[in-house]
């Protein structure tokens, strides 16, 4: 393969990324060649040590969104992010689909499970809170009755809330998690190939 | 950490630091520009270019304060690790 083979397939793979960055590798690597073959070395030569021009490229996109999720202040667009970060790193070695994915799909199915039943629970009390006022203003029940149906109610919405919170806790630390796992995975593949 | 080290002595072009570390270690040459990017994404280099006298103008790495402290940091876990491996080399199981 020649340097413009290369530059083509680095370009091809590198979709991901904005276009100036883009521009900025492919810059870098034109010099390393350059530098390369002006120490003497054969193009095809210096070509092949740098190995898959799609390997090269799916190592710098999974960078770079790795620390998108590692950067980002807004937590919906963190999950997006990190979301993305552990399909790049899919996307790298096969073998990842195991050892990324399994863990990373479990835990996502037992954080869904936990969202939905905070927030069951915060509908819920939400519900019965509504129940009560309608009570209360359509149908006369007993003092004591009303009084222990407001407590409960008010209780449960206490309760949802706090679970909506501890769940955000939660999803919170399952992200961070999640790239600090990311990053020492990718560190593994990279030293692996070495 | 080999190339942070490098960097910390002197500002380094890419071609130039893969050759000074493949003079002493076995490297595969296309592992050392993700590295390069990544720290320069984590903010521990910045680069600028520079005219070459050979053709096209070359990006330096150079390290900034922050890199400093990690490579600090680094060089000292290593050197602890190094010292107790060679420890248990020399001596053995410790009683």
């Amino acid at each position: 393969m020649n340097r413009d083979q290369f530059i083509a397939e680095l370009r091809r793979s590198l979709t991901q990324l904005p276009q100036a960055e883009v521009e900025d590798i492919v810059r870098d690597q034109l010099e390393y060649i350059q530098d390369a073959v002006a120490s003497g070395r054969k193009e095809e030569a210096v070509i092949a040590s740098l190995g898959e021009a799609k390997n090269l490229a799916a190592n710098l996109q999974a960078d770079i969104k790795i620390q998108r999720a590692e950067n980002e202040k807004s937590f919906n667009k963190q999950v997006g992010h990190t979301v993305g970060a552990v399909f790049a790193i899919l996307a790298l070695a096969p073998l990842n689909i195991i050892i990324v994915l399994g863990p990373f799909m479990g835990i996502l199915g037992l954080l869904i499970g936990g969202w939905a039943l905070a927030m069951g629970l915060f509908a819920s009390s939400i519900a019965l809170f509504v129940i009560f006022i309608f009570k209360l203003i359509f149908i006369s029940v007993g003092f004591w009755t009303q009084t222990s149906t407001l407590l409960f109610s008010l209780g449960l919405i206490g309760s949802g809330l706090l679970a909506l919170i501890i769940m955000f806790g939660i999803s919170n630390a399952f992200i961070s998690m999640t790239i600090s796992y990311l990053k020492w995975n990718l560190n593994f593949i990279k030293s692996r190939s070495t | 950490m080999l190339v942070l080290s490098l960097v910390a002595q002197r500002d380094f072009y890419g071609y130039e630091l893969v050759e000074t570390i493949s003079q002493k270690i076995e490297i595969s040459e296309g592992t050392v520009y993700p590295i390069l990017r990544r720290l320069t994404l984590e903010k521990y280099f910045d680069s600028y270019l520079k005219e070459s006298s050979e053709g096209p103008s070359r990006k330096y790495y150079r390290m900034t304060s922050l890199g400093r402290k990690e490579t600090e940091k680094l060089l000292k876990e290593w050197k602890k690790f190094s010292t107790d491996v060679e420890f248990i080399i020399n001596h053995g199981e410790q009683k």
